[in-house]
Parts: structure tokens; C-alpha cells; sequence
């Protein structure tokens, strides 16, 4: 990686699913890096959130979880809900903000990739990025390992991407499949990663974000 | 005793932390994709959509089409349709992953005639643009767009009832429609825009063919 201080100046948003919604998972490792960098963020992941539910509050399905700077990510046990993403850009003003969000609209378990469903999902939330004027980033999914509870496999993995990397203009996207070889990061159930597999995870994403600096929307 | 009962706390801490740890199962994504309808009206009057016992929708000719209505896939959808002093009924069912378009057209015994386009789209992309060509008119057996002027074919060989849809750069451009060989309407010129998904609609206008550009849109 760069020398320190890339990101100083900027203040992240960072939003998404069950990656981030479980401390030792994303929301510990990517806010730290990012920090370390210099850059302020805030991190909300929510269980099962889809990107359309950051547009009106919804209830996750399996909990979430929250963190601020340099505290500690804060479980939410309570039933949890996605905050807008309106009056989070409102409120916070970030310079720009990141999407975590790939997994979630695999519907690993059906044989037929339902793309036109993701479409919405995945455009009702760039569209309302766009007209908020603000910079974004959209990580798409990592391949994981095939086999596990939640069926994902690398040929899903690989039609979700193209698709990822053709639909979520105008936010930058971050190609996961690029940080690693297929099954290289160990995960604990197909989807999830061992803290380590997080990290490079996170690094990863970093870089990808000093490259290409946010860019305000027009 | 002692040591059995530590282990058997130390074993119930290591289970509720990983039980902590593990995040709950949950579907990633829905069982079948999405299913999409919506109403066009290519009559000279307003055409008022009227489902179940309080839902209407008034169609001008300002506003000629409804937006893009997610609905429940292989369910049947009824509707009536009102124009001036006629009504029809429909009843349509749309499989997963289809939009469907139900368009009042013009009837010359009739007056109205309600029909159904039926598409699945190929692709989806926010960097191009989704053209499509819808054709409703029914003494029209093979229709073409092409650039205004130019021997370039955009979508080709549409059939009565048929949409064609391609990918296209988003660029400022006029087309013209053929049914045939023969040129049919004005010019059309569209202001293409990242993202967006366009239907051109051929309808029969009295003795002539009406060209109706749509930007679809979703609620």
C-alpha cells in the first residue's frame, strides 16, 4: 500500500450487508484501514439489507452493526433497521459513499440469476446516490468458496460481477474478484471470512479507493 | 465435578460466541425474478385503468404510458379499460423476469381493441442505452428502425404484437420506422442518456401509422 495520509481530508460512508454487520468481519478491518489513511468513517452494515432497503427504513433479517471512527463496532440486537440513505448523506455530509453490497442479490439458491429484479435493487439505490450529488463506490462480491450453506458458487460469482460492473455506473466500481484466486481466502460458510481473509479484503478495497479518488457527481 | 462443571461452562461460552459470530442463514435474493406491467395509451382521448375497486389511472395524451408496476409473477391481473363510452376487460398473467405492455390501440369497426406485448429484456446496463421497438400495427407484418436518412438499421423484421430491443450508446439521434419498405411517420428524435430504457411505439393513427417514443420508468 501508499504511504499514510492518501485518504485525509475525505469522510467515509460505508454501507452494507452481513460483511459488515458482524465485528471481526469487514467493519472491524476496512474502517481501520481506511483510517489509517486518514479518512473519517462511519460503518452501518445490516444483516440481509438489499440496496434498495437504504432508500426508506427497513428491518434487517439477522441483526447488524455499527461503528464510528476509531470506537468499536456496536452489535445492534435489538431489531435493526436501515437508516435511509437521504438523511445519512444529509446528516453526515461524507465525501463520498461506499456500498458493500454483492452476496446479498446472488440468489445463490436459484439456478437462474434474477437480473432483472437486481436491476431495481441495484439502480433505485445508484439513482438516489446520483441525485444526491455525492461520490460512490460499489463492492461487489469476492468469490468466496464453493459448497457452502448459502450455495454460492464462482460461476455466480462471475455472472454477478459482470453484471455489477455494468449496472452501478455512475459509482465507481470495486471488482473483488481481482484481489484473490477463486476459494484463495478460507471463509466459514462459503461467503464469510476468516478475519485474515477480511483484511486482505479490506486492503484491498483501500487501495482500489486511493487509486481513484471520489468524484462528485454532476 | 468441579472440572466438569468449568468445561461445561467454558463450552457454553465457546457456543453462544460462536453463535454470536455466526451470522443467521438468510435467502440471498428472491426465489424467482421479478415480473413488470404497465399501460399505454395510443388513442386520441384520455384512457382511464381502473383495477379492484378503488385503484384508477387516467392516461392523457401528455401522458400516454404508466410506469413500469412490479407485480406477482404467474398471478392473474384483471383490469378494465374505459374510452369514452366503451370498456373493456383484461386479464393478463406475466411469468418471471417478463415486462408485459397491455395498449389500448385505435379499432376501425371497434373503436378500442386492447392487445398485449409480451418481452423479456436481454440485458441491462447503466453505461448504455436500452432501445426498444414495439409494433402494434396490425397491416404492418415487418418493421425496421433506422438512422434518420441513413441505410443503417437499428432493430429489424419486428412482427405485429413483437418488440425488439438492443443496446445502444447514448447519443442525441433521429430514426425513422419502416413497415416494410416503405416509410412510415415523422422523424423521431430521441436525446439518449446513460441508463435509460426507451419503447418506440408504432400504433395505427386513423388511415396512417403514429410513432410514439416511451422512456420507461419504475416506481
Amino acid at each position: 500500500m501508499s504511504s499514510a495520509g492518501m485518504l485525509a481530508g475525505l469522510s467515509l460512508l460505508v454501507i452494507g450487508d452481513s460483511h459488515l454487520a458482524t465485528p471481526s468481519y469487514l467493519i472491524d478491518a476496512l474502517p481501520s484501514i481506511l483510517m489509517e489513511q486518514g479518512a473519517k468513517v462511519h460503518a452501518i452494515g445490516v444483516c440481509g439489507a438489499m440496496p434498495a432497503d437504504w432508500l426508506v427504513k427497513t428491518p434487517g433479517s439477522c441483526g447488524g452493526a455499527e461503528r464510528t471512527g476509531a470506537s468499536a463496532a456496536v452489535v445492534m440486537t435489538e431489531k435493526v433497521f436501515t437508516t435511509p440513505i437521504n438523511k445519512l448523506i444529509e446528516s453526515e455530509r461524507p465525501s463520498a459513499v461506499v456500498v458493500v453490497s454483492g452476496d446479498n442479490i446472488g440468489s445463490y439458491m436459484n439456478p437462474v440469476f434474477p437480473k432483472t429484479w437486481a436491476n431495481q435493487q441495484v439502480t433505485s439505490l445508484t439513482k438516489a446516490l446520483s441525485a444526491a450529488g455525492v461520490a460512490c463506490y460499489w463492492v461487489g462480491p469476492a468469490w468466496g468458496t464453493e459448497g457452502g450453506r448459502y450455495g454460492k458458487t464462482f460461476a455466480r460469482v462471475k455472472e454477478l460481477d459482470a453484471f455489477l460492473k455494468e449496472n452501478v455506473s455512475p459509482c465507481t466500481y470495486i471488482d473483488s474478484t481481482k484481489f484473490s484466486g477463486q476459494g484463495e481466502w478460507k471463509t466459514i460458510d462459503g461467503q464469510h471470512f476468516l478475519a485474515s481473509g477480511y483484511r486482505k479484503w479490506a486492503s484491498s478495497i483501500a487501495d482500489e479507493i486511493i487509486k481513484n479518488p471520489p468524484r462528485k457527481l454532476q | 465435578m468441579k472440572a466438569q462443571i468449568v468445561s461445561s461452562w467454558v463450552l457454553c461460552f465457546l457456543f453462544q460466541s460462536f453463535a454470536m459470530a455466526e451470522p443467521q442463514l438468510y435467502p440471498t435474493g428472491p426465489s424467482e425474478d421479478a415480473s413488470y406491467i404497465r399501460f399505454v395509451d395510443t388513442l386520441d382521448g384520455n384512457l382511464e385503468i381502473r383495477a379492484g375497486k378503488d385503484s384508477r389511472i387516467e392516461l392523457t395524451q401528455l401522458n400516454s404510458s404508466t410506469p413500469w408496476q412490479s407485480v406477482k409473477a404467474n398471478s392473474p391481473l384483471s383490469a378494465g379499460l374505459y374510452f369514452k363510452n366503451q370498456m373493456q376487460d383484461v386479464s393478463v398473467s406475466v411469468k418471471p423476469s417478463e415486462f408485459v405492455t397491455v395498449a389500448a390501440v385505435q379499432d376501425v369497426k371497434a373503436g378500442l381493441r386492447v392487445v398485449e406485448v409480451r418481452e423479456f429484456s436481454p440485458d441491462f446496463s447503466s453505461l448504455k442505452v436500452s432501445f426498444g421497438f414495439m409494433n402494434l400495427v396490425s397491416n404492418c407484418s415487418s418493421a425496421s428502425v433506422r438512422l434518420a436518412g441513413k441505410d443503417v438499421v437499428i432493430v429489424n423484421s419486428v412482427s405485429y404484437l413483437a418488440v425488439a430491443r438492443r443496446m445502444v450508446n447514448p447519443v442525441s439521434l433521429g430514426v425513422d420506422v419502416y413497415c416494410e419498405d416503405k416509410r412510415v411517420g415523422n422523424t423521431v428524435n430521441l436525446n439518449l442518456r446513460p441508463g435509460e430504457r426507451w419503447t418506440l411505439i408504432a400504433f395505427p393513427h386513423g388511415e396512417e401509422v403514429g410513432l410514439m417514443p416511451v422512456l420507461d420508468s419504475f416506481p
